[in-house]
This record gives structure tokens, C-alpha cells and sequence, in this order.
């Protein structure tokens, strides 16, 4: 396209938004600044699934009320046999971003976390892609991104 | 002592073998309540009651506790399960290696955990259209170093204050750098280091820096009476000396604060690559409404640092606040980033994103990140033209490298080849780049539109200023940015009332635009 579909005013290849009104070149999602992202956590030996909406931080961990973060929801895993497999109590920070990203961060919890078969650094968000095998220690979670 | 003889003090007090003295004596204090023979006359209470008196007494004595422990070890601990929400979890012997490869995800959006830094980035199309002159071509980069190998105590910081003390100053602009600081100084320790430059058109240091000096430079700040006229040169002189002779493991930080405008401000440009190869941290902030925006941008930005606009106290505080507790724990005092284009790409923007904002002028190939902290990274949106036509099979290549500066003098540095391919206008007729490069790129459009406003305004063209803001309004609002649409809005009954704005309007218009580039998240604390 050389008119912007807003204003008709000339504009650049490549632009995404017109230098005249500000206008969108490219599909942008009305809602990208609400907040409509929901993924799912299954824990894989006991089926139990969590829904998560986002945007939001929640902690995935063990021990209920021996663990906890600023601002984040506390996951405890304990029921699911946490221990033995190996959690942490603060384990790792599952954050749903207002921009409607996903990413697992690693608390430097003892035995470690993986996504994917990835080993993650401590304290590095990893993005989480739509479909994810999140291992905390020995335990297998199942990440499914369920919409937008 | 055969194990069945053995008393199991630890169960009888109904605690772990690590137990504290303190959760001793409290476990004591409730059993022997309840098993004190004035209170109890069971005569088993009463047996119990002599054990735990027993029991007390073995582990609050350190050599006693220590027999007991490793007797309690032998015949105990193979047997030992800990109540799982006190005990650490077993360590499980898990192998280095991936237990299969990784998954490949297509390589415009996968990070790649290459040697240990964290590099993602984000391009606007798969690559430029064939034979399209001019284009604009986007990309979203984020850089990490690697993690510290252990988790670092704070550092303590070493602040040179310089402070504009000429007449200017007098009255609302000093009153809102007293208040400013006087929130800030107190949350200073002991061991931090506080100089304080006053200037006009001479330097003068005031409290020379000593650890534990904050609240000193607070008292004289209360007592500083603006007078003169101004000069930058000096005490920026006088503050890189100061810096110079710190503590190898402070980070050097430089405040800056002025209302105004300097004549030698040419000669602080010139002489600025100096303090870059000090790794000097400059942080800019603007009083009142007279000084001058390109300035305090260059000589925050070639540093690494950020501008805040201050018109209100409370805002400069809380960014102020924040930086400090940044600083601290900051693992990466400075880094730059520097890059080689193919002749057919010219940049046209670069901003830094995160972890504070910084836009960088033009013409250069090497800019200062700034520091980082555990955790952040540093985010840069590029906007590039394409000057010559690319043919179909040919492939941009550019090459960037990032040299970080560690505290022990250390330099981690990382290159990175970036390439595209040249496509076809097919190829992204319907193409939507990744969510986070369409934000980017919106904000920096917001931006855009304010400046164009103010641009009309200064060729004297009211009518189209107007156009712009009300664009500008309009898209804020939609996006859900109702504080700055609304401040949008004031500007535009200004404009329509008088022709022109106030500079104080010109002023949070460009702040204002500035600050929504920031992360949400980061958004609420800064100014």
C-alpha cells in the first residue's frame, strides 16, 4: 500500500503506523490492551489442570504459607507430591505479561527447572511458547496456551 | 546407647533436628504448660514433664547438642523424614545434559542461549521488499549478559550531586530539588558516599564525599542561596575528579540538576567522550521549563543514563528512589553497544527501552547502555531506512557487539551477525509483525506525533499542530493511556485558545510521550 487507509495520506513501505495520523498499517488487536490471555498448567502424573488468566505472576512452588512473593499468586505443588519430586518452595515464577506474553523464570531453586528439555538460568524469564513441558526437579508440568 | 533407649528429644519438643534455640525454648514453654506437674497430676504428664526438662536442657546446651546431634544422627537418620514444609527438598542427582534436543521454533522468534548471553530479537517483516526505496524496516533487540555467578551483596554507591544554584534557581525550582532530595538522601546508608557540587558560574564543592555524608549534604542544601549566572564546564570538571579518586567498587553517579541553559554547553559536548571512557553514569534532570531538552539528552544518553523532566516533587522522587535501589544491586556498571551497516541501511532511531529510556541522536554507531541489574536486560527498537533498492536474492547482513564493564574491571563482550533476507511484496502483503515490535513501534509513533505538533507550531502553523495532537489524543485514548490522553487534551484547548503552548505544555508532551515507552510494569514508579 503508498496511502495510509486512514487519512490517504502518502506513506513509506514498511511503515506500521502513519506518520500523519498515527493510524495502524497492520492488524493491530483492539483488545492488546486489555487483558484476555488464559493458559493452562497441567500437573501430568495427577491430571489436576490450573487456569490461569492473565495478566499476572504466580509463584509455583511448595509449603503453603512458607513461601511467598510480592505480588504474585502462590501455586503450592505440595498436594501433588512436591517434595519428593523435588520442588522448591519458591521453585519458579510463572508471569503472564499485559502485552500477552508468557514467561517461566527459575528462582534458583535447588534442582532446577526446564522448559522444553532447556535448562534455564536463574533470574531469566524464558518466554513460554504455546505448547510447553515445564519440569520442576523431577515433576512435569504441561503449559497450553488457551487464548487469545 | 542402644537405639532403644535412645529419647528422641526432637520428637518430644515436636520439631525438626535443625531447630532453633528459639523454637526450643517456645516448643518447652507450651509442652511444659501443658505437662507441669502443678498443672497436670497424671502421673505419665509428670515423667514427660522430667523429659522435657531434659530435653531443654541437652539442646540449649551448644557442647550437649552437639553429642546428642550426632548420636541422634546414628541411630536416627536413616530413618528421619522431615515435616516437607520446614525440610530443604532432597537434591535429585539430575544429568547436565538435555535428555533430548531442543526444539527449534522459527528463528525470528526463538532466544538463543548462545554462550551464556541472552540475545531475542523481533523484526517488523521476515526481511525488506525487493526494490522498494524508501522503506522503513523495524527491529526490537534484547540484550543480556550473563548472570553473576553468585548473588552479590548491594553495592554501596558513590553520588556526586551537582546542583545548579544560579538566581534561576531562586524560589519554585529549588524548593523542588530540597524536596526532592530530602525524600531520597534519608534512605541512604552508611556506606554510601555523597559529594555535593553547587554551581553558577564558578564550581564550588560544598560537602566533600565521605561515607555516611548524606544527611550533611541535605542540611546544606537547606541552607543554599541561589545567586549568579551559569556554567557547566566546571563543575562537571570538578565532579569527574571527585569520581575519579572513588572506591574501585562504587559505581561512579553523577546527578545532574539545572533549570537552564548554559553558553559552554558546546564545549560539555566536545569534552564528554571522556567521562564515556570513565564509564561515568550521568543521570540528567530538568527543572522548570527553560532548559534545554537536546542538551541534557546528550549528556544523559552518552553515558548510558536517563533525563527526567521535574515539574511536580513527588514524581522525581519515587523515580529517584527507584534508580537508587537499581544501582545497588547493578552486576553491570557500563556497557556499549556498537554495530557495522551495510551501506544500504542508514539508522534513523534508536531507543533504548528498558531498563530506562534513552534516545539516542542520530549519525553515531556506538551508544552507552547504561547499567543493569540482576534480572533486566536491555531492550533497543531500531528504525531503519533502506537507501538503495535490494535485489531479490541478496541478504542484509549486520554485525553488532555489545561490551559490558563489570565492577572488577572485567569486560564480557558479545557479537551478534544479524541477517535477512530480501523478499517479495507478496511475501508480506499480510504479514503482522510480533505483538511486542507493534507496541514498540506504536509508542514511538506517539512520540512522533507531539514532535511533529510542536514542529508545525514553530513554523507557525497552529491549525496543523492541532491535527497532530488531536491524532495523538485520539490513539491514547483508544490504547487505554487515559492520563496522557487527557494531559493531550489540555494542550490542545491551550492551542486552540492562544496559537501556541505554554513551555511548560511542550515540555510534559515530550516527557510524557517519552515515559510510555517504558514497560508497563515500570511504568507506575517513574517519571
Amino acid at each position: 500500500m503508498s496511502v495510509c487507509p486512514h487519512c490517504q495520506a502518502p506513506v513509506v513501505e514498511g511503515l506500521l503506523f502513519c506518520e500523519e495520523c498515527g493510524g495502524p498499517l497492520v492488524p493491530v488487536v483492539e483488545d492488546m490492551y486489555t487483558t484476555s490471555f488464559t493458559g493452562q498448567l497441567s500437573v501430568l502424573a495427577s491430571r489436576a489442570t490450573l487456569t490461569l488468566e492473565g495478566p499476572g505472576r504466580w509463584l509455583l512452588g511448595r509449603g503453603r504459607g512458607t513461601a511467598s512473593l510480592q505480588g504474585a499468586t502462590f501455586i503450592d505443588l505440595s498436594p501433588y507430591g512436591a517434595y519428593m519430586e523435588g520442588v522448591s518452595r519458591r521453585h519458579a515464577l510463572l508471569e503472564i505479561s499485559p502485552e500477552g506474553r508468557a514467561y517461566l523464570t527459575d528462582l534458583d531453586s535447588s534442582n532446577g527447572t526446564w522448559v522444553d528439555h532447556i535448562r534455564l538460568q536463574p533470574h531469566r524469564p524464558f518466554p513460554l511458547p504455546a505448547t510447553a513441558r515445564i519440569r520442576l526437579g523431577r515433576m512435569v508440568l504441561q503449559w497450553q496456551h488457551l487464548s487469545p | 546407647m542402644s537405639a532403644k533407649d535412645f529419647i528422641d528429644f526432637y520428637e518430644l519438643l515436636g520439631l525438626p533436628p535443625n531447630a532453633s534455640r528459639e523454637d526450643i525454648e517456645r516448643a518447652f514453654r507450651t509442652l511444659a504448660r501443658q505437662y507441669h506437674p502443678d498443672l497436670n497430676p497424671d502421673p505419665e504428664a509428670q515423667e514427660r514433664f522430667r523429659l522435657l526438662v531434659q530435653a531443654r536442657e541437652t539442646l540449649l546446651d551448644t557442647k550437649r547438642r552437639a553429642l546428642y546431634d550426632q548420636q541422634w544422627r546414628h541411630i536416627r537418620g536413616r530413618t528421619f523424614h522431615p515435616a516437607p514444609d520446614q525440610a530443604e527438598e532432597p537434591t535429585i542427582p539430575i544429568p547436565e545434559a538435555p535428555e533430548a534436543p531442543a526444539k527449534t521454533t522459527t528463528p525470528e522468534t526463538a532466544p538463543i542461549l548462545e554462550q551464556e548471553w541472552y540475545v531475542e530479537t523481533l523484526y517488523s517483516r521476515p526481511g525488506p521488499v525487493e526494490n522498494r526505496v524508501p522503506q522503513r524496516f523495524y527491529a526490537l533487540t534484547r540484550w543480556r549478559p550473563p548472570a553473576p555467578p553468585t548473588r552479590e551483596p548491594d553495592r554501596p554507591l558513590f553520588l556526586c550531586l551537582v546542583v545548579d544554584r544560579s538566581t534561576s534557581m531562586q524560589g519554585r525550582s529549588l524548593q523542588i530539588l530540597r524536596r526532592i532530595l530530602s525524600q531520597v538522601l534519608p534512605t541512604l546508608s552508611h556506606q554510601d558516599i555523597v559529594a555535593l557540587i553547587a554551581f553558577d558560574d564558578r564550581a564550588e564543592l560544598l560537602v566533600p564525599p565521605r561515607p555516611g555524608n548524606a544527611p550533611l549534604v541535605l542540611q546544606v542544601l537547606m541552607r543554599l542561596r541561589p545567586q549568579g549566572a551559569t556554567e557547566f564546564m566546571p563543575p562537571l570538571r570538578m565532579a569527574r575528579e571527585l569520581l575519579e579518586r572513588r572506591p574501585r567498587s562504587t559505581l561512579p553517579w553523577l546527578l545532574f540538576f539545572t533549570d537552564g541553559r548554559a553558553y559552554d554547553q558546546p564545549v560539555v559536548l566536545e569534552w564528554l567522550p571522556t567521562l564515556q571512557k570513565e564509564h561515568i553514569l550521568i543521570d540528567a534532570f530538568g527543572l522548570g521549563t527553560e532548559w534545554d531538552e537536546a542538551f541534557l539528552e546528550r549528556l544523559a544518553t552518552s553515558t548510558g543514563g536517563t533525563v527526567t523532566y521535574i515539574h511536580a516533587y513527588d514524581e522525581g522522587a519515587k523515580a529517584l528512589q527507584e534508580r537508587l535501589v537499581r544501582l545497588r544491586r547493578a552486576y553491570v556498571f557500563a556497557a556499549f553497544l556498537e554495530w557495522e551497516l551495510p551501506p544500504e541501511i542508514q539508522v534513523r532511531t534508536i531507543v533504548r527501552m528498558a531498563p530506562d529510556i534513552g534516545y539516542y541522536p542520530s549519525g553515531h554507531n556506538t551508544i552507552a547502555l547504561g547499567p543493569l541489574m540482576p534480572g533486566e536486560w536491555w531492550q533497543i527498537l531500531w528504525e531503519w531506512d533502506i537507501v538503495h533498492p535490494l535485489p531479490l536474492h541478496h541478504r542484509i547482513h549486520l554485525r553488532s557487539t555489545i561490551r559490558a564493564h563489570l565492577p572488577d574491571g572485567r569486560v564480557w563482550s558479545h557479537t551478534r551477525d544479524f541477517e535477512r533476507p530480501v523478499v517479495t511484496a507478496e511475501d508480506v502483503r499480510s504479514y503482522t509483525p510480533a505483538r511486542e515490535v507493534i507496541d514498540a513501534v506504536q509508542r514511538l509513533s506517539w512520540h512522533r506525533l507531539q514532535e511533529k505538533a510542536r514542529k508545525a507550531l514553530r513554523e507557525r502553523r497552529p491549525r496543523k499542530a492541532q491535527h497532530y495532537l488531536q491524532a495523538l489524543a485520539h490513539h491514547l485514548t483508544r490504547a487505554g493511556e487515559i492520563q496522557m490522553a487527557e494531559t493531550v487534551r489540555q494542550e490542545l484547548n491551550v492551542l486552540r485558545d492562544r496559537a501556541t503552548l505554554t513551555a511548560e505544555g511542550e515540555k510534559r508532551l515530550e516527557y510524557g510521550t517519552r515515559r510510555l515507552l517504558l514497560p508497563i510494569l515500570r511504568r507506575r514508579n517513574a517519571v
